[in-house]
């Protein structure tokens, strides 16, 4: 029995050993230099950058650059741009930036985010969570039509299947929902004060104004369909109306603007991303002729309006006025006089200047670098019921809301954008006014209201910041679209390029998506790139769900 | 040396391709009387084989000169004097190493006091290596030899200091240095960098001379290590094993560029880094063994437990500024430009790496007579680098073998020994730490906080598995004066773990961390050895190890078209790239456009050939076979014995020419004004048809250096290379037959050798040595050998010593 007792002994105190082991093993596990779970609310300030432009420099102001000329929002101030050209640069990441932004810099960090934030039963948290996801899934497949939707943020994944348009579509919507059940639960941990830690560059941690964001990206949703049989005019206007109303509710981005480079705004000259002359990444860019001559009464659409928020988004050249580049031409073939100073105010009366000054003391709108970055506005809000109401048939409604649109975009010239203005071309409600009574702009009658009317005003409300979403606008019209009502091309006097100044590969036909990100997608899943069809050199004009019967 | 199961059970995955076990010394019972052994070695080292350089051109571009360091410009005017200035740069080292022991021991009782001094120059100026080595020993046993207890104590300190080697080193800008100035003469009156083109000198490349003597970097690790060894054979059949170690050391290290120097700007004058290292290790094996004889079958039974404790604790700033050029420590630098690892900045504290693991395993060995042997061995291992879910795993091991010559006793008139054997093993290798666990940044962008680094560190990560089957057959002949074994061996990797590999972002990353490859390795080695003369003066041993083995990927991340080692790509465009299916060997590169039929492509108006900027495989670096020959030759008292290393086939990519054929100073370069008429076609829309335009467009590569400059990487591949070298040849004499008489009373042994090492190489490669490397056997995967870029090889080296004892 002694012996026995001697074996149990051993037996036992390997038992204690072993788990002592087993102890001390999963100690060491964890990664003791860096942290690998945080608190929701320190992921959150990222993420939001990333709806702008984030520390690296990745966001929409980062692909606005490029596809600006496609809506011909801006163009380079040299020849042949490619994508003055409505082409692409073969074999580079240029124009996809925000497919970085969604999967790697929202990405990860959101889907954590909203896990930890529950975790927490920080319900407001999770809901703005899903709220920037709804945005940038959305966003996402507006920019690159079919993209990886049920596969995403796998990590045991190495190849992507794509998935339809439609299904993303669906999938943002749901989302929305998602987010809205999430912002309206209150209590454990959700607060204000809790909330702002993370928002202090988005919305300070109003709860209201990010269900406003979200009712906002489901009236984006609908309207994006107009071309649909199943278009939803009044879910656009029901869901409108729960969003944005002022300018006090627009998602603007902030910068802190700090001596640190990563903390301004991406446009802004410390940053100096408006500098590069080279056809291939052509973003050294200047207003075009067709903005300059919306808004100095050239367009037909305006004949003899001189718009006041011209100073505000525009630059003058040496004779004082505002003129614009023609895409494609490039700013050389001006006479010197007429010549626009770049974004940040440099002359180029003598020759091309794209350098960063060291200020940004002659820069205005989001070309300084303190300046917030719109990502959705009460304006456009307006201008969406605008289009929702007069398709419908209400015209009276369609007006009402049109006006209101104008009206909501100097509200937010004169709110965020007023610094460098020189005083005597300062907005006012009077100015404002004024432009409303003029019924060059605004039809006195409701009967008088053009599709014309309400997609160039917003065209001019979104011009510089609202890129994206104008080129979904302009798809939706396939650039060149008549407005059955007058004959007449909707967008007045845009001229898309032809002939040569198309883009060789593009088969003679327009931009309508921008392929997946190079790097990305076309070096390590080039077999489902294959399969979607998107290794056709044409690819990009493939036209997008959206904007098809 | 352990193979198979018995290897993996005791030693687990470090041993998943056998272990070599080294005993050290212990104490000797020496019945009272101090035993004192001393031998040294004096070596003497010189560079012997160089890369080939050509300079009969002056700096320049297609004849025009210029100061730039490339030479494409006008030929030397006669009498220009010129400088040897490679065989300048190396010096003749000199160094040393002794060994002093002391063994004293009573019945029961010894101790073992030993000590080395190593001290070690190179051929390159100022690289410069210490090192001192302290150890105590001792033995006691106790109850009639029942226990047996051994605890060693070990102290060793080293210092090195070397120069910037390789890539951003000293011989790149030697072979690159204007022949027409001397490279001795690198510094000014007042010690500062010596102009040679610029007046700004961040702008011009260093001199080798003032690279090695002040862009310079040290380490120094002082070392402990403490064991205990215990024996406990409570019955006959039963043996308790237990062996504890303590190992620690501190190190410490700076690198420091000077404010002047090409790899700085201005504006930085002068950067150092420190590093401070802690490491402590733990680990303890206990094992218990038991043995019994039932007939003719005797069995084994040995069960066991390993704890392993691994600890580095590392703490580094990188700062520029230097307020003295002379110190080292990093107060020396700007405070605002410091940056230090993450955890120094975060806490204040070190960068840690902690590796715990504990295994427990058991092997059994049956035999029926010592003529037929089984055995079967499991481990069980829990390693701290996985999560919970997948920390723990373990594997098995078996093996068999049959001695024939005693099944057949019948066999015995033909040979005098025959054995078979063949073994299965399996075994499990983990990643590094942490490679599981995504890390979060700093955000430094507006309101901070954090993100996501780029690597998707995936937590599902397993380890890494390796099955290796094994048939070996053992032969003695003639009287056992001839010995053969032959072993082929089937080694097949599983779920290798492929670290920061680019994916799709749909990760929500950029790169990825996953179980994704597979390869395998098939081999044969043979062993002869003969004893060609055996008389009482007279003795030839000769023994030759043939080797020849073959790899292959299996699998590939699926969307991965190339996957390359990092470690190989060091210049241009080649490097050591894999391919499914491929061997794991392979060199991919650039070359030239082909057309379809595989005719080069050449440009129509220039005459040059075109390129294809594309990796694909273009060689292979495994060899054929290699065969080691190892000769011992004894008479009366002599021993001489040499050792010839073999190797037949491997393609070696010549970076290094490459460097100096795009600088103009490649022999290639030498036929510049030969008009040159490539074989190919023109690139002129027919070139793919049945009838391509034969290439006509001759030119002057001396008027188009960009033809030398361009060349692809393809073109420096050399194919199957071989080797003939006399690794090491060894002349020894024992003294003994003067040991006798009172002269010599106390001097029990004294004996003295000459060795060479790397005398003589036979080669059909074009570079300086082709046994190169673009890193160390250490680094992870398979290594860099074959990539040949600023690469010096083995110098030869002569060494004298005496060996004696008292």
């Amino acid at each position: 029995m002694k012996y026995n007792f001697k074996h149990l002994l051993v037996l036992g105190a390997l038992v204690v050993m072993g788990a002592a082991c087993s102890k001390k093993i999963d100690e060491a596990y964890k990664n003791p230099n860096y942290d690998v779970k945080v608190a929701p609310e320190t992921l959150l300030p990222q993420i939001v950058s990333s709806m702008g432009g984030n520390y690296g420099g990745h966001g929409p102001l980062n692909d606005i650059r490029y596809i600006g000329a496609y809506t011909q929002n801006f163009a380079y101030s040299g020849t042949l741009s490619n994508f003055d050209r409505m082409g692409y640069t073969v074999g580079s990441d240029n124009a996809a930036s925000f497919w970085r932004s969604h999967y790697y810099d929202i990405g990860q960090n959101n889907v954590k985010m909203i896990d930890w934030a529950i975790e927490n039963k920080q319900w407001d948290y999770a809901g703005v969570g899903k709220a920037i996801f709804a945005w940038s899934w959305l966003t996402l497949t507006d920019y690159h039509g079919e993209v990886i939707l049920k596969e995403a943020f796998n990590t045991d994944q190495i190849t992507f299947k794509y998935d339809n348009q439609d299904e993303v579509y669906a999938y943002s919507k749901k989302l929305c929902f998602e987010a809205l059940d999430l912002l309206n639960k209150t209590g454990d941990n959700a607060s204000q004060a809790s909330l702002a830690k993370g928002d202090a560059f988005m919305y300070a941690g109003d709860v209201a104004k990010w269900k406003k964001f979200v009712y906002g990206v489901l009236a984006r949703n609908y309207a994006h369909l107009t071309n649909k049989a199943d278009y939803k005019p009044d879910s656009v206007i029901y869901y409108s109306n729960l969003a944005m109303k002022e300018t006090g509710d627009d998602a603007m981005v902030k910068f802190a603007a700090t001596a640190v480079s990563a903390t301004n705004n991406f446009f802004g000259p410390f940053r100096g991303n408006l500098s590069s002359a080279s056809v291939v990444t052509p973003t050294a860019l200047r207003q075009t002729s067709f903005i300059a001559n919306l808004m100095n009464g050239t367009n037909s659409a305006f004949a003899g309006v001189a718009d006041p928020r011209a100073i505000y988004l525009l630059r003058k050249n040496a004779a004082g006025t505002f003129k614009g580049v023609d895409p494609v031409k490039g700013q050389a073939v001006m006479t010197a006089n007429d010549r626009p100073e770049s974004f940040w105010g440099v002359a180029q009366t003598t020759s091309v200047n794209n350098t960063a000054p060291a200020t940004d003391a002659n820069c205005r709108f989001i070309f300084r670098n303190a300046s917030p970055f719109p990502v959705m506005t009460a304006t456009e809000m307006a201008f969406l019921r605008a289009e929702a109401a007069f398709r419908k048939g209400d015209k009276s409604a369609a007006l009402a809301a049109y006006k209101d649109g104008i009206s909501k975009h100097f509200d937010m010239l004169m709110t965020y954008y007023s610094t460098n203005v020189p005083t005597a071309d300062l907005l006012t409600a009077a100015k404002r006014d004024a432009f409303l009574a003029d019924t060059k702009v605004v039809p006195a009658n409701a009967a008088d209201l053009t599709l014309t009317h309400i997609m160039l005003q917003k065209y001019i409300a979104m011009w510089g910041y609202g890129t994206f979403e104008t080129w979904v606008d302009m798809r939706r019209y396939h650039y060149v679209d008549n407005d059955p009502a007058t004959g007449k091309q909707v967008y007045r006097d845009f001229a898309v390029p032809t002939g040569t100044d198309l883009f060789q590969d593009n088969n003679g036909k327009l931009v309508y998506r921008v392929r997946p990100r190079f790097n990305s997608e076309y070096v390590w899943n080039i077999n489902e790139l294959t399969r979607i069809g998107a290794t056709a050199i044409d690819y990009h004009t493939k036209e997008m769900w959206f904007s098809q019967k | 040396m352990l193979k198979g199961p018995e290897a993996t059970a005791l030693y687990g995955s470090q041993a998943s391709s056998g272990a070599i076990v080294i005993t050290t010394k212990k104490g000797t019972s020496t019945t009272g009387k101090l035993n004192v052994a001393y031998d040294n070695s004096f070596r003497s080292s010189t560079y012997t084989r160089y890369p080939q350089i050509f300079t009969k051109y002056d700096a320049g571009l297609n004849g025009v000169p210029s100061d730039i360091f490339q030479y494409f410009g006008q030929e030397f005017p006669a009498g220009t004097k010129t400088y040897d200035n490679l065989h300048n740069f190396f010096r003749s080292s000199m160094s040393q190493n002794q060994n002093i022991s002391m063994d004293y021991g009573v019945k029961n009782h010894s101790i073992r006091f030993s000590a080395a001094f190593v001290d070690e120059k190179s051929p390159v100026p100022t690289n410069h290596y210490t090192k001192q080595n302290f150890r105590v020993v001792s033995n006691h046993k106790f109850f009639n030899n029942k226990l047996e207890i051994s605890p060693s104590f070990s102290m060793v300190t080293s210092t090195n200091d070397k120069p910037l080697r390789g890539v951003s080193g000293y011989l790149l800008n030697l072979l690159a240095w204007p022949v027409d100035n001397d490279i001795t003469d690198w510094q000014t009156t007042d010690g500062l960098k010596k102009p040679l083109f610029t007046t700004n000198p961040n702008g011009e490349l260093d001199n080798p001379l003032f690279n090695v003597n002040r862009n310079r970097s040290r380490d120094e690790v002082t070392r402990q290590i403490a064991t205990l060894a215990v024996t406990y054979n409570p019955t006959k059949w039963l043996t308790i094993n237990g062996r504890v170690g303590y190992d620690t050391y501190s190190q410490q290290g700076w690198t420091k560029w000077d404010s002047s120097s090409y790899f700085l700007s201005r504006a930085q004058k002068g950067a150092l880094e420190n590093y401070y290292r802690n490491y402590y290790g733990y680990n303890h094996t206990v094992t218990a063994t038991a043995k019994k004889s039932f007939g003719k079958i005797n069995t084994r039974l040995m069960v066991g437990n390993m704890w392993q404790d691994y600890e580095t604790q590392t703490t580094s700033i990188f700062g520029n500024n230097l307020t003295d050029a002379s110190r080292t420590d990093s107060a020396n630098t700007l405070v605002a430009t410091r940056i230090r690892n993450s955890n120094m900045t975060r806490f204040g504290l070190p960068n840690y790496n902690i590796n715990r693991q504990a295994a427990y395993f058991g092997e059994a060995a049956v035999n029926y007579d010592n003529k037929v042997f089984f055995t079967y061995s499991h481990r069980f291992e829990e390693s701290s680098i996985f999560p919970t879910a997948s920390r723990s795993y373990n594997y098995p091991a078996g093996s068999m073998s049959m001695i024939m010559t005693d099944i057949f006793p019948a066999l015995k008139e033909k040979v005098n020994y025959w054995k078979l054997r063949g073994s299965l093993a399996s075994t499990a290798r983990s990643s590094s730490p942490y490679a599981n666990q995504s890390i979060l940044n700093f955000n430094t962008g507006s309101g901070g906080g954090y993100y996501y680094d780029f690597t998707n560190a995936n937590p599902y990560l397993t380890p890494e598995r390796q099955k290796t089957f094994e048939l070996g057959t053992e032969v003695k002949l003639l009287n056992n004066r001839l010995s053969a074994e032959i072993t082929y061996y089937k080694t097949e990797n599983k779920d290798l773990i492929a670290e920061n590999f680019r994916a799709s972002y749909a990760t929500g990353y950029v790169l990825n961390t996953l179980n994704v490859g597979s390869n395998e390795n098939t081999g044969l080695e043979i062993v002869l050895d003969y004893q060609v003369i055996a008389k009482k003066d007279f003795t030839w041993n000769t023994r030759m190890n043939f080797n020849r083995m073959r790899n292959k990927v299996t699998s590939l991340p699926s969307n991965v078209p190339e996957f390359y080692i990092s470690d190989t790509w060091v210049y241009a465009n080649a490097r050591g790239g894999l391919v499914n299916g491929g061997p794991t060997t392979t060199i991919t590169s650039y070359g030239y456009a082909r057309n379809t039929a595989g005719q080069i492509l050449v440009n129509p108006t220039t005459g040059i050939p075109l390129l294809e900027n594309v990796f694909k495989v273009r060689g292979d670096r495994n060899p054929d076979f290699t065969i080691g020959w190892l000769n011992n030759v004894t008479y009366k008292d002599f021993r001489l014995s040499f050792l010839w290393d073999v190797k037949v086939g491997g393609d070696i990519f010549n970076a290094t020419d490459r460097y100096l054929t795009t600088i103009g100073r490649s022999n290639r370069t030498a036929m510049r004004f030969a008009e040159v008429l490539i074989d190919g076609v023109l690139k002129d829309g027919k070139e793919n048809t049945a009838t391509p335009t034969k290439n006509n467009v001759k030119f002057i590569p001396n008027n188009n250096y960009t033809y030398y400059s361009t060349m692809p990487e393809e073109a420096f591949i050399e194919k199957d290379i071989n080797w003939f070298r006399l690794r090491d040849i060894s002349l020894s004499y024992n003294f003994k037959k003067y040991l006798k008489g009172s002269f010599a009373k106390n001097l029990k042994t004294l004996s003295a050798f000459l060795t060479v090492n790397d005398l003589i190489l036979i080669t059909n490669y074009s570079g300086a040595d082709p046994a190169v490397g673009a890193n160390s056997a250490a680094s992870r995967g398979v290594s860099g050998f074959g990539f040949d870029y600023g690469n010096m090889g083995a110098p030869v080296s002569f060494n004298v010593g005496f060996r004696t004892s008292f």
